[in-house]
């Protein structure tokens, strides 16, 4: 037990960097899954719209970290809701992705994606870099930030062409608090209407 | 000569002044509809707005149509070849901003494509040149040369911009061969008649992610200033990406003093 101790101590200096490089190394395992699996559920192509949803939300609950997401997009009004409008709100934000992308997911027809570069950001995120190729188009760049925990990894945020999911759906949900006076409820009514149409 | 403002235009620009008083917003008190106001950049926004809403009505009886039948009759390879003219077009602007930029390999590669595709491209229609292509303006120069973007501005039917890039407008019409033709009705007519089709035909290109953005966002203004502020940063960035970040866990919120993205340790480019 103590020689352990001894080697852990003397071999700290260089577990961080390893660490590092198994990060970045399962956040790579990570999207390659996952496109894989993506690719697998657009060619089953579900001709059933709810089956198909309920597959999509499996499949994104599974991918991102849905609750960090929705916190960076509520942002600093976040600090204002009452727990219990940030428990609906989770809910209802979850509903709002999978609805506002299962639609988007379906149009997708397998292009290629090729793993351009993986940047390590600290020891347990990682951004992966992705460029989607299109035969008759420019190719279009897709960056994935992948937080990698000890028992699986997460996307925390996409950033396509430079367009950042979690800051345009901040700069959307914060304003519409604001213009609403302040009152997070705003938000939760426009997300709860959504949910019911 | 010195031109006097006459009584008339001075009134037109009281009425101009007032009109932009009238559209400000003052800091709010509340620190995090602050935080938002400075973070936003957009102290017009109640004029924004209203424009924004007078474009959009713009765009649903006359832009719109008028794209999409362009489309209708327009073949595939005739679009692209548009695209490609008014794009060759632009080239003299990009060349220009890629020297003020001191971006010499960019400004050969922007020297080569004009001269490949003004000549075997038969005057630009067809992009044939085997070098990517990349545009610079005015707006991006300044930006290079460390100028802040300047307050949101949306303009009737041209849209958004920032004081920054307005200004670059502006100075790029000096740089297009276009703005050189005479000042005669004809000159006049090519020129406004170049900006239409090439709205017309930028417009055709987006129906279908205008549509989407219309129906899935709740507030299609705040969601479009947040997207022109991310395409003009990566722009700017000449479409490199930003330096990453890693998130606050602690404060995925963000604090008072940060943004809606939080900044802790810089990543490695």
């Amino acid at each position: 037990m103590a020689v352990f101790a001894a080697t852990t101590l003397a071999s700290i200096g260089t577990t961080s960097v390893r660490a590092d490089a198994f990060a970045a190394e399962k956040a790579l395992e990570f999207i390659e899954v996952l496109t894989a699996e993506a690719l697998g559920l657009l060619v089953e192509n579900n001709p059933d719209d709810a089956a198909f949803e309920e597959q999509f939300r499996t499949f994104i609950m599974k991918a991102f970290d849905l609750p960090f997401v929705g916190r960076v997009a509520m942002g600093t009004y976040w600090r204002r809701a009452t727990p219990l409008q940030q428990t609906e709100y989770q809910v209802l934000f979850n509903s709002y992705i999978v609805n506002t992308y299962a639609k988007k997911f379906r149009s997708f027809s397998g292009e290629i994606l090729e793993v351009t570069d993986v940047i390590e950001v600290d020891e347990d995120e990682t951004i992966i870099r992705t460029q989607i190729v299109l035969p008759n188009d420019p190719n279009i760049s897709v960056d994935w930030h992948v937080r990698t925990g000890p028992e699986s990894s997460l996307i925390l945020d996409i950033i396509i062409e430079g367009l950042r999911l979690t800051r345009t759906l901040n700069e959307e949900f914060s304003d519409i608090i604001r213009v609403g006076g302040g009152d997070v409820d705003v938000l939760l009514q426009l997300l709860r209407d959504r949910a019911g149409a | 000569m010195t031109i006097r403002p006459t009584h008339g235009r001075r009134v037109v620009g009281l009425a101009l002044t007032a009109m932009v008083m009238a559209g400000c917003a003052s800091l709010p008190e509340d620190p995090i509809e602050q935080e938002i106001f400075l973070e936003t950049n957009d102290p017009l926004e109640p004029m924004n707005r209203a424009v924004f809403a007078l474009n959009l009505q713009i765009d649903k009886y006359a832009l719109e149509p008028l794209a999409k039948g362009y489309r209708a009759v327009t073949p595939e390879f005739g679009r692209e070849m548009v695209s490609n003219f008014f794009h060759n077009l632009k080239s003299p602007v990009t060349f220009v901003n890629d020297l003020l930029q001191f971006e010499l390999q960019r400004a050969y590669e922007t020297a080569a494509r004009f001269l490949i595709n003004s000549t075997v491209g038969l005057g630009g229609l067809f992009d044939i040149a085997p070098i990517e292509a990349h545009d610079e303006d005015l707006g991006q120069t300044f930006a290079s040369w460390g100028a802040k973007e300047g307050v949101y501005i949306i303009l009737p039917i041209l849209g958004p911009t920032n004081f920054r890039d307005l200004t670059g407008m502006v100075g790029d019409r000096l740089f297009d061969p276009f703005s050189y033709m005479g000042n005669t009705n004809q000159a006049q007519n090519v020129f406004y008649g170049r900006t239409v089709v090439e709205g017309l035909n930028d417009r055709s290109q987006n129906i279908e992610m205008f549509d989407d953005l219309e129906q899935n966002s709740f507030d299609l203004y705040a969601t479009f200033r947040s997207l022109y502020r991310q395409q003009r940063e990566f722009e700017v960035r000449n479409g490199a990406s930003e330096p990453f970040e890693a998130f606050d866990f602690n404060d995925p919120e963000g604090d008072g003093g940060g943004g809606g993205l939080q900044i802790m340790i810089p990543g490695p480019r």
